[in-house]
């Protein structure tokens, strides 16, 4: 009897365990991310929305994930600066976002990215940007735009535009490299003839 | 003596500003670069961290197998919400991007791929692949599912209503019956809607077959649900 | 009596700035040296292509992307396995790199490519006997095959920094010219207008050690962290060759910083020997 009953305790645990359990699913935090990713930002006085795609994209890549609260909320709160930024612009998509503005929202997306340890690059060639898992896998891979129906819109791709160099930095520091030696040297000469 | 302690003073630190002083030049170099440089690069600086990683990047062309095939009769861990049954979520390994996780099988077709979740070169080259802007199937939306026409998705010119699809994960079996094609530009966005609440597959091709040239043709093949535990999607409360 | 150890006191702080403007003028000189050493000298990324496999790997690169484009144009493999050759993709990148390096733009010349691909399309076509062969969906496919071919051998960012990048390559000997003389100036007012010299180069001494931390302190951290080995690039031929480059030039760096090192060894000893005698 004793023999019978160790064996049905075996037998259970051998069925628990054959069953593994994945992080699966969204959870809450998750569920928040995605619902603040389907609002949409108003550009110029017209709202507009990251296509659905793309916010599948996410749904996909939280369901190989755990999220935590505080990690849902710190890329909210990412999420609504880039909203802010964007509103902001004065643009009406990203494609019309100066070159500036975009390395600025690149970095926000990087930011908001980094909460999960993933990062992001961008193919000049294809201009997709790529968001890689913390293990090197891919977990979004799209050309970057927001349309105003959350459907894909094959017009609305970053073009890449030249930025102005600002030479005032340089300009400034040599000026000054330049005033220090010469009002160094007439002082050091001053005064070694004031010792003659 | 007052030279003498003069001298002795100096010498001490001069020791010192030998170690001391390139620090500080060091440190002051470095800030006025900062001045300098921080107008025309910040925002280059600032997105700089986007071409790196936190890994060496990973050229392996091969991929990670995570399909282990259930028979017809295993159950697998179940829930029961509103009188429907869904596939426990936790019994779900979710795939990610460039994983095998199936089989997709069309009889009629003669078509007996791997399933790969994304539809990159690696997957299309060893089978055909879910677009990963649409869903797995049980999850209860749109899978779209790419091949190449010359290899693994040539058997889709038998396509015809009625046939039935099969694909087999490691969390359930799922059955199709096609019900329609299709030949339409590849920028055709009516073509899909990967935007839909109800199960569908639709897979797709470059058009015409058996051809030497490249089009902006593809071929569409529609079906329809059949049957496959649904697995559950409903949020669960955080971490 | 109260006067003089202040004066000397500003005199001591004057001298420090201009060994610290020093240490910035040798440090910018050692940058702008390895700079036009390296990635402005067009032979340096030839010949690190060459070591570094380039065009072996960017062929087989390429040869995949093609074979992709066959699986989804009815072309079998076995089309692609000798048609493209490490000669032509040298040919063409060394021109792009002298184009680029001129400031003649930016372009790969894709005319021998297609040429090439569509020679071995007609005998494709002849040997397999293949009828079903659609011209316009023919033309679509070279086009497809060119545009792979191009993207392939492009750098990403030439194209965008190429402005820049010949005006900094145009400018730099000026630049190298002025850090020289600037550098000369200070040194000779360090000499004129100290009366012991054992401080002439103990100023100069301050001013190498500074430049040695300078200049070492970012390639030791970029080699220590292993970041180079963690940039983000689709192509593993292009990967290998910065890696290459990007390691060649920290090793130079290090160097530079490494002569500087032994130069305020050099001198500490001389300062301690003049002073002495002093």
């Amino acid at each position: 009897m004793k023999k019978l009953s160790a064996i049905l305790v075996a037998l259970v645990l051998v069925a628990a365990t054959a069953v593994t359990a994945f992080a699966a699913g969204i959870n809450s935090s998750e569920q928040a991310v995605l619902d603040e990713l389907k609002t949409s930002v108003t550009m110029k006085g017209s709202d507009e929305l990251i296509p659905s795609e793309y916010v599948n994209q996410a749904e996909n890549y939280f369901n190989t994930i755990e999220m935590t609260e505080e990690q849902s909320k710190e890329i909210i709160a990412v999420i609504e600066e880039g909203k802010t930024f964007l509103h902001n612009s004065g643009a009406s998509n990203i494609a019309d976002l100066t070159f500036d503005q975009k390395q600025q929202l690149l970095a926000l997306g990087e930011k908001a990215v980094g909460v999960l340890n993933m990062s992001m690059s961008y193919d000049k060639t294809t201009k997709q940007l790529t968001i890689t898992a913390p293990n090197g896998d891919v977990a979004f891979n799209a050309v970057p735009y927001l349309t105003k129906d959350g459907k894909l819109d094959d017009n609305g791709v970053i073009k890449t535009t030249g930025s102005e160099t600002n030479y005032f930095g340089f300009i400034a520091v040599g000026v000054a490299a330049v005033v220090l030696v010469a009002g160094g040297a007439i002082y050091l000469v001053k005064s070694k003839k004031e010792r003659a | 003596m007052s030279e003498k302690k003069h001298r002795h003073r100096h010498k001490k630190s001069d020791g010192k500003s030998f170690i001391i002083l390139p620090i500080i030049f060091l440190v002051g170099t470095y800030l006025v670069l900062y001045l300098a440089f921080a107008p025309t690069f910040s925002t280059f600086v600032s997105a700089a961290g986007m071409f790196f990683s936190n890994n060496e990047k990973n050229y392996s062309t091969e991929y990670k197998n995570i399909f282990v095939p259930v028979s017809e009769n295993t159950t697998l861990p179940t829930v029961k919400i509103e009188d429907k049954t869904y596939v426990e979520k936790e019994a779900v390994e979710y795939p990610q991007y460039g994983n095998q996780f199936g089989e997709l099988i069309i009889e009629d077709c003669g078509i007996d791929n791997k399933l790969f979740f994304g539809d990159g070169d690696i997957a299309l080259r060893n089978g055909v692949g879910i677009y990963n802007g649409s869903f797995v199937p049980g999850y209860g939306g749109t899978i779209l599912v790419a091949g190449h026409n010359n290899t693994f998705f040539n058997g889709l010119k038998y396509a015809e209503a009625g046939q039935k699809v099969v694909i087999r994960t490691s969390y359930g079996n799922y059955e199709y019956r096609i019900t329609d094609t299709a030949v339409k530009k590849a920028t055709d966005k009516s073509a899909y809607d990967l935007n839909a609440d109800y199960e569908n597959l639709i897979m797709y091709t470059c058009y015409p077959f058996d051809e030497l040239g490249l089009t902006q043709y593809r071929y569409f093949v529609y079906a329809e649900y059949i049957s496959g535990q649904q697995i559950d999607k409903s949020v669960q409360e955080g971490e | 009596m109260a006067k003089k150890p202040f004066r000397s006191k500003i005199k001591h702080a004057v001298y420090i700035i201009l060994s610290f403007l020093l240490s910035v003028t040798l440090f910018a000189l050692s940058i702008c040296t390895v700079l036009q050493a390296t990635i402005f000298n067009s032979n340096f990324i030839m010949d690190n292509m060459n070591s570094s496999n380039y065009f072996i790997d960017k062929r087989d690169e390429i040869t995949n992307s093609l074979e992709d484009l066959g699986n989804a144009s009815g072309l079998k493999e076995v089309f692609f396995a000798d048609l493209l050759d490490e000669v032509m993709i040298s040919n063409n990148t060394r021109e792009y790199l002298e184009n680029f390096y001129s400031g003649e733009g930016t372009k790969i010349d894709t005319t021998e490519f297609k040429q090439t691909f569509n020679n071995a399309l007609d005998k494709y076509i002849e040997d397999n006997k293949i009828k079903n062969v659609n011209n316009q969906n023919r033309d679509y496919m070279v086009k497809k095959a060119a545009q792979i071919y191009r993207s392939s051998l492009e750098i990403p960012l030439f194209s965008r920094i190429s402005g820049y990048f010949i005006s900094s390559k145009n400018a730099m000997p000026f630049v190298i010219a002025g850090l020289i003389v600037f550098g000369a100036v200070i040194c000779l007012i360090l000499f004129f207008t100290n009366e012991w010299k054992h401080r002439f180069v103990k100023y100069i001494c301050f001013a190498t050690s500074g430049t040695f931390l300078t200049v070492g302190i970012m390639p030791a951290l970029i080699l220590a962290t292993g970041k180079i080995n963690q940039i983000n690039l689709a192509s593993r031929a292009l990967y290998n060759l910065f890696v290459q480059c990007a390691n060649s030039i920290c090793i130079a760096l290090i160097f530079c910083s490494l002569f500087f090192l032994l130069v305020s060894i050099g001198l500490f000893f001389q300062y301690r020997r003049m002073r002495k005698k002093a």
